[in-house]
């Protein structure tokens, strides 16, 4: 269980992040919705541990605090974060992107099970092994980042904004799998655009704004709400929920 | 043929070098310019031990590495570790490490030519040896295979030990790395300390064939920085072919023109790389 509590986040004078609370349980699937700018990458930049701001609060992950480790100590407590634009090592190949992701002590041991996990999820990484990663599809490099978070053997998964650049039919695909990934216990926060999308595969959601937490619900109550459907819905989803 | 033998085997010895300077540049991103006074250190480790006690530079090469490394480590954690820390881009590290790194070319020159002053000369299996038909000192072949084997060691090392793959891993991105748990300082640190051992070794093997000096550091620097231009940073691949590229071409200038001529004959193709391909031979960063 992740358990962020006042964090807080500034570059400089500018203030990005006003004092964040959110919990994300094991095999949850938590969403942060939020416009261009009100502080959802820093916020998963923060609890990496890859801010390059001042930060300040509390992170701590099954009881145990993680905030202000580097980020390397961090992905070995078992946090594996998906930067927005992917962070996949683009000139090596497929196998070894994800050999790369078991780096950390801990998930050495369950490394063979996780590769058999991610190609089972992903079958087209293992036919691809050897591809260098910058020459594959927008859809088949983000394939990669998570199968290569999953190599980490994490108990949160974090990812920002992994619909990006893709199709919607590519975006379903995406979506439909971190629900698999979850199902597996794992805990899964993601920070997207694509509020319909996300918010149907989600447990629950938070809605960020200027840096402050503005709201809190379910999924399907936050899909539902009138005033989320117009911030974040486009303000027209069919009323029949197709 | 004997220039294409003799100039293959001084590209094997020049490829070793080239390697160390790219593990340095390419992955701990720290431009070495004294680089070529490590190499010089070497050759006087050499010089020093055969003329005292006849230790062969092969024996001697053994005791270099180790020292090489802890040394090159010391100067990655005191000297270069807080302009890492403290530059904001690559740009500002880059200037920086080349100034660090200049002034201490100085330091080491002064030093070298203060414990020997004259010629490195020692003669190590300068016996002629027949091979295709050509003749070569033994000496050169020795070398060759020395650093062939070195070199093909640390290619298989960074290729299939995980250490190697981490440390190829902050060549190709220092952000992924932190993502899946790569402690870069620590993987530079190393990186930076194996490139200046190898570069160290190189300079013990050419020193059998070579005779430099304490002043010569900056020639062998030059080169090193045209191999690892000419074959793309962090291409280890690249580095070798353009080593052999340098041996080939440096031989013959030599031979057909005039000894002279050799480093003006090394400026013109690394012009030539600047200019028409500045990604080196089989870069393919555009950005």
């Amino acid at each position: 269980m992740l358990t962020v509590s006042s964090l807080k986040a500034a570059y400089g004078m500018h203030r990005a992040l006003g004092g964040i609370d959110i919990t994300v349980g094991a095999g949850e699937i938590v969403v942060i919705l939020g416009a261009n700018g009100a502080g959802k990458s820093t916020l998963l930049r923060a609890i990496a541990g890859m801010c390059e701001g001042q930060t300040s609060g509390e992170v701590n992950l099954d009881g145990k605090s993680i905030f202000g480790m580097p980020a390397e100590d961090i992905v070995e407590a078992g946090i594996a974060f998906v930067p927005e634009g992917r962070g996949i090592f683009g000139d090596l190949s497929v196998t070894e992107n994800l050999q790369l992701g078991a780096y950390c002590r801990h998930a050495r041991t369950n490394s063979v099970a996780n590769l058999e996990q991610v190609y089972d999820l992903f079958p087209k990484l293992k036919e691809r092994g050897r591809q260098i990663a910058r020459t594959m599809s927008g859809g088949e490099q983000q394939m990669v980042a998570i199968g290569r978070a999953m190599m980490a053997d994490p108990k949160i998964l974090m990812l920002d904004e992994p619909s990006l650049g893709l199709s919607p039919l590519l975006s379903k695909e995406l979506f439909h799998n971190l629900s698999r990934i979850s199902a597996t216990g794992m805990g899964v926060l993601l920070v997207e655009q694509n509020a319909k999308l996300s918010l149907g595969i989600s447990d629950r959601g938070y809605l960020i704004e200027n840096g402050a937490i503005t709201g809190e619900n379910r999924a399907d109550a936050l899909l539902n709400d009138p005033a989320v459907q117009a911030a974040y819905l486009g303000g027209a989803v069919a009323p029949s929920g197709s | 043929m004997d220039i294409l033998i003799s100039g293959l085997l001084l590209g094997g010895t020049y490829a070793l070098v080239a390697m160390g300077l790219n593990l340095q540049y390419g992955v701990a991103r720290i431009m070495n310019l004294a680089n070529g006074e490590t190499l010089v250190l070497g050759a006087l480790a050499a010089f020093l031990a055969f003329t005292a006690i006849s230790l062969s530079p092969l024996v001697t090469l053994v005791i270099v590495a180790p020292l090489a490394f802890a040394a090159n480590w010391l100067v990655y954690q005191f000297l270069l570790r807080p302009l890492v820390k403290r530059a904001k881009t690559s740009g500002q590290l880059e200037v920086d490490s080349i100034l660090a790194t200049f002034g201490m070319s100085f330091a080491l020159v002064g030093i070298m030519v203060s414990i020997h002053g004259e010629y490195y000369t020692y003669s190590f299996l300068a016996r002629p040896f027949e091979i295709l038909g050509t003749t070569v000192a033994q000496n050169r072949l020795v070398a060759f295979f020395a650093a062939v084997i070195i070199g093909g060691g640390l290619v298989a090392w960074l290729n299939y030990t995980r250490t190697g793959t981490a440390v190829r891993a902050v060549s190709v991105d220092t952000e992924a790395a932190r993502l899946v748990g790569i402690n870069v300082p620590r993987v530079s640190a190393l990186a930076f300390a194996l490139g200046g051992a190898v570069t160290a070794v190189g300079g013990t093997l050419i020193s059998t064939f070579i005779t430099l000096d304490g002043s010569i550091g900056v020639i062998f620097t030059m080169k090193a920085l045209i191999i690892v231009i000419m074959g793309g940073v962090g291409d280890l691949r690249g580095s070798i072919i353009a080593a052999v590229v340098l041996g080939l071409v440096e031989t013959a200038v030599a031979s057909l023109i005039d000894p002279g001529l050799t480093l003006v004959a090394a400026y013109v193709i690394f012009l030539g790389i600047l200019l028409f391909r500045p990604q080196g031979l089989f870069g393919k960063r555009n950005a």
